[in-house]
């Protein structure tokens, strides 16, 4: 690998690999550190034995990111055997760049009724436990639950209708 | 009738928020497992949760200075002095554990994951090179992270599990156990290693695998339908084809039990739950069981078990005794 491809390597999956670990724990700092150190793996790495560079980042990521949670104390811990099951996405296989993509679920949650976004926003984006979000809306963890899924349905209806219109745009 | 089990949103919302209980995660599992479908329903969910997160700028600055630094390293010419501080803070370390009574696992450079699973719990692994591992109760797994397509091994410390190995006949994948390695080349096939059970099983659903003897003997060259037992105080080894089917019935979503003897009960048991079941007295009634196992803990099948036929239990760790009455 010389340094034009390793740099064009981590502008292309520098962002969907913070992402990718946002799905593991919210706190975004330590994520980009992690990355940072997955992508310094890889400059170091013998790249003509990675057959699958994406795919080995994103192993390279989970791991060095379960070994992250095991280190920790917080909350998170419990988080790492859900995190051994999180399947590995293929962003690669959809139409839409990871931009759009980020755009549609950006104005899906926009879209949201104010109560429900918040709490997704409280314990997607800012990472809040359930706990905290009830305790600081006045409301019981089972609503905040409630919640959750309604906005996580209407994320994914927002999210298909919108595709639906872009596929017929394109046809 | 899981086929039609209505998506749950606010469970998958949980689930990804790290907010649900272990049942809910049976549930989540269940539902997964019911159909393909379900699984893409999940697969979507994840997929839209994690594009909600914010996603920060890559700053090409950053990559260049990450290039210069993993340059520094690789062309540095006090490649002895390396090896020398390698050395001493392996030994260094070798000391430390020593003195805190444990051994040592890791070598200097590489991390181990270690998947372990508690007494009635299971775990499904996938490996990086998308091979897929389930882990009975009681089990240790671990991998090195330089685990990669060409680097295929994993040590299974404790316990029992289910290997599913994709095939790539240039790049075995190896088992090592506490007795025995196993060289697979891309199959389905159960290993049982407990530390409290006398023998080493392999069993071999698919494919085929070589067991060999930690002086690296070849031991036996396996076909599907076969079980490999060792015994580990005398290091005797056979091969016998034997009746498999029922091994692994542990990582199916439930277990169903359809007018069973007892003896029947207690063997599917032993797989459902990783433990070894020894019965006292003689099973006069003739009792045919039917009943579902699905979360249920062993102590609460042994509970119901006990209203159909007398008995009393008792659970030491992985081996249960039954007292017929």
């Amino acid at each position: 690998m010389d340094r034009e491809k390793f740099i064009e390597i981590y502008k292309r999956y520098y962002p969907e690999l913070c992402l990718f670990l946002g799905n593991f724990s919210a706190d975004a700092d330590k994520n980009k550190d992690i990355v940072q150190d997955v992508f310094l793996k890889l400059a170091r790495e013998d790249s003509e034995k990675i057959r699958n560079v994406r795919g080995w980042l994103y192993y390279a990521a989970r791991n060095a990111m379960l070994n992250h949670l095991r280190n920790e104390k917080s909350r998170e811990k419990c988080l790492l055997d859900s995190a051994l099951q999180m399947p590995v996405l293929d962003f690669d296989q959809d139409s839409l760049s990871l931009e759009e993509r980020l755009e549609m679920v950006e104005n899906a949650i926009s879209a949201l009724p104010q109560e429900c976004r918040d709490i997704f926003v409280m314990a997607k984006q800012e990472g809040m436990s359930y706990k905290d979000i009830a305790a600081a809306k006045g409301i019981s963890p089972k609503t905040v639950a409630t919640q959750m899924g309604i906005a996580l349905s209407r994320i994914r209806e927002y999210c298909r209708a919108q595709k639906f219109k872009f596929f017929k745009k394109t046809l | 009738m899981n086929k039609d089990t209505k998506c749950d949103y606010a469970l998958i919302a949980a689930y990804l928020a790290g907010e649900t209980t272990a049942a809910e995660e049976a549930k989540l599992h269940e539902f997964r497992n019911a159909s393909p479908q379900n699984e893409a329903e999940f697969q979507e969910a994840v997929s839209l949760w994690t594009l909600a997160g914010k996603a920060p700028e890559a700053d090409p600055a950053q990559a260049e200075i990450l290039w210069k630094k993993a340059g520094e390293n690789k062309n540095r010419p006090s490649f002895y002095l390396r090896r020398i501080a390698a050395a001493a803070a392996f030994f260094c370390l070798l000391g430390l554990s020593w003195l805190a009574g444990s051994r040592f696992s890791s070598s200097a450079g590489t991390d181990e994951f270690t998947v372990r699973t508690n007494p009635g719990q299971h775990s499904e692994i996938v490996l990086p090179d998308g091979s897929h591992v389930w882990l009975n109760s009681s089990s240790s797994l671990s991998y090195s992270s330089a685990f990669s397509g060409s680097r295929r091994n994993v040590r299974l410390t404790e316990g029992q599990a289910v290997f599913q190995i994709v095939k790539d006949p240039a790049n075995p994948f190896t088992v090592e156990c506490e007795d025995i390695d196993i060289r697979v080349y891309g199959t389905t096939f159960d290993v049982r290693t407990y530390k409290t059970e006398h023998d080493v099983e392999v069993a071999l659903q698919e494919g085929s695998v070589e067991v060999f003897g930690k002086d690296g003997a070849s031991m036996a060259q396996m076909v599907p339908g076969e079980l490999f037992t060792y015994d580990k105080s005398t290091g005797a080894a056979s091969v016998e084809t034997a009746d498999i089917a029922g091994r692994g019935i542990w990582r199916q979503p439930e277990l169903k039990l359809q007018n069973c003897s007892l003896a029947e009960v207690v063997t599917l048991m032993e797989e459902w739950y990783g433990v070894k079941i020894n019965i006292e007295g003689k099973s006069s009634s003739g009792d045919q069981y039917w009943m579902t196992i699905k979360t249920e803990s062993l102590r609460e099948m042994l509970d119901l078990m006990s209203r159909i036929t007398p008995m009393t239990y008792e659970i030491n760790g992985d081996s249960v005794n039954l007292k017929l009455q």
